[in-house]
């Protein structure tokens, strides 16, 4: 297997752009990486599309988004993962790189949630918990009063999260939301599912981002300054017997240690983190899965400060999903770039002082039975 | 004639085979769990095939109607097509399965973690033509 690198990445502002075409969004993602990489659209070997076919636009959407950026002909796929279409996409691409079946690859993510209106995303009918009124807030709301319960974790250690990654996405300029808020404002804010307000969901929105990869043996010809994809991990959620244990995430635990046995890179030598915070819970009970505490610790953690920019280990510096957004199949390449920027040394006035290692988590989906649907890590390094 | 249908009103579960309707008195609504006949694993809602060992030889279960609230919340912000709020949780039966459920007979202060549940079954909604889709939901114990 050979080494794979990101040589360019870009994305839009993520935000609510109902009156954009994703096509043309998903462009200048793709622009705005094919520049970075230096290299001419046309010597994209082949091109992974991470989306969930949202609102009619979804079949053969990376076809439509190949068309406007005028490379066609080259092998096209579209990959549905819920919420993590684009990671998957990601690690199909790598795949097919690192086996030596294609040099150059382009991985977009992209999504408008915009034009499906106001609201919760619809549950599947087919799914006996979704028929039946659960939806994603909801399910959070459910694994929060479980870890509260078993380990003491208070609302105000979820709230500090939110205020955490708002503050974040306040310097940085991709993010759907620019603004802080306070424990008050969270607290006070319409509630969604008891115990769980707004603020301690993520928005939907609309955005895409963009990665083109490379192979070692090609690197040099392009890049300068390549970033190593040090580890590319994808798991399903586990089914057993219908048992649900709410308090933590099985293929999270999975994806994670594979990839730090891959890359011989633990949770300790991390310097920042982009994982999938779609709740306030979610990034809490993700720093036990991930290894970055002892199960139940993971309110203890955010106390602490230890996931601040400024904390030992930072945990979404742009902002996360709760602040910077969460279109859909754009999200898991959107953490990608974010790394990249920091691993670079371009992420601005949210840069993370000479980070060198970062990891990006994503998660897709609640299926019945399941401990949710598609799990992707990827370790990056300079 | 047509107008006749009309009125009649069906009761209709919100999926076949996951509980029994009573059908006369001394009979008692429960769900159905599928149990391998080969490695005796079960699941609710009930399976075709085995999740442990592939067996397609499953035998369906009557659950106890008895289990413990392990988890909950109050929905606010409701599904597409439905009205909130409505409490929504998992249940823990004694054989070793955590079900879904709508949660009935509930308020905003008698809802703990742990607390004792009971099956009953209630009307989910009304479909176009004005039958009553039921589903299966657990209540706290009164008393």
């Amino acid at each position: 297997m050979r080494d794979v690198y990101i040589i360019g990445v870009g994305m839009t502002r993520l935000g609510k752009f109902p009156e954009a075409t994703l096509p043309d969004m998903a462009r200048r993602a793709f622009y705005d990486a094919i520049k970075d990489a230096g290299v001419k659209p046309n010597a994209i070997e082949a091109a992974f599309i991470g989306h969930v076919r949202q609102g009619g636009q979804g079949a053969m959407l990376g076809q439509r988004i190949m068309r406007e950026v005028g490379v066609t002909g080259i092998p096209i796929l579209n990959v549905e993962n819920i919420c993590s279409s684009g990671s998957s996409a990601l690690w199909t691409a790598f795949g097919m790189v690192t086996s030596g079946r294609f040099d150059l690859a382009a991985i977009i993510g992209a999504e408008q949630l915009s034009i499906l209106g106001k609201g919760v995303l619809p549950p599947r009918q087919e799914d006996l918990e979704g028929l039946q009124g659960a939806t994603l807030p909801s399910y959070f709301a459910m694994v929060a009063r479980r870890h509260m319960h078993e380990y003491g974790t208070t609302i105000e250690q979820l709230a500090k999260v939110s205020v955490k990654n708002h503050k974040n996405g306040s310097l940085n300029p991709y993010a759907q939301f620019q603004k802080e808020v306070t424990l008050e404002e969270i607290a006070r804010a319409p509630m969604v599912a008891d115990p769980l307000t707004v603020l301690h969901c993520c928005p939907t929105g609309d955005g895409a981002a963009a990665a083109i990869i490379c192979s070692g043996d090609a690197v040099k010809r392009f890049s300068s300054k390549p970033i190593k994809i040090a580890a590319s991990v994808l798991k399903s959620g586990t089914y057993d017997g219908g048992w649900r244990d709410l308090t933590t995430n099985d293929h999270t635990i999975r994806a994670s240690q594979e990839a730090y046995e891959i890359s011989g890179i633990g949770p300790e030598d991390l310097d920042l983190i982009e994982l999938h915070d779609c709740f306030t819970i979610a990034e809490v009970f993700h720093y036990e899965n991930l290894g970055l505490c002892k199960k139940g610790d993971g309110g203890r953690l955010i106390d602490e400060g230890q996931t601040d920019l400024t904390g030992r280990i930072p945990v979404n510096p742009s902002g996360g999903l709760l602040a910077k957004g969460h279109p859909l199949g754009a999200t898991g390449v959107a953490q990608v770039v974010e790394i990249v920027w920091h691993l670079r040394g371009e992420a601005g006035k949210r840069q993370v002082p000479n980070a060198k290692i970062g990891l990006a988590h994503c998660l897709g989906g609640v299926v019945d039975g399941l401990d949710l649907g598609a799990c992707t890590v990827h370790i990056l390094t300079v | 004639m047509a107008d006749q249908k009309k009125t009649v009103k069906r009761i209709i579960p919100i999926r076949e085979g996951l509980f029994r309707i009573p059908s006369g008195s001394g009979e008692k609504p429960c769900l159905f769990g599928s149990r391998c006949k080969m490695c005796r694993q079960l699941s609710f809602p009930p399976r075709k095939v085995c999740s442990e060992c592939f067996s397609e030889e499953m035998e369906i279960i009557p659950l106890s109607t008895d289990g413990k609230l392990y988890s909950y919340t109050i929905v606010e912000y409701p599904a597409p097509g439905l009205v909130g709020p409505y409490a929504i949780g998992y249940v823990d039966l004694p054989e070793g399965v955590r079900v879904f459920s709508i949660l009935a007979d509930w308020d905003r202060k008698s809802l703990r973690v742990g607390m004792n549940v009971e099956l009953t079954l209630g009307k989910f909604k009304e479909d176009k033509e004005g039958n009553e889709i039921v589903t299966y939901k657990f209540r706290p114990v009164v008393g």
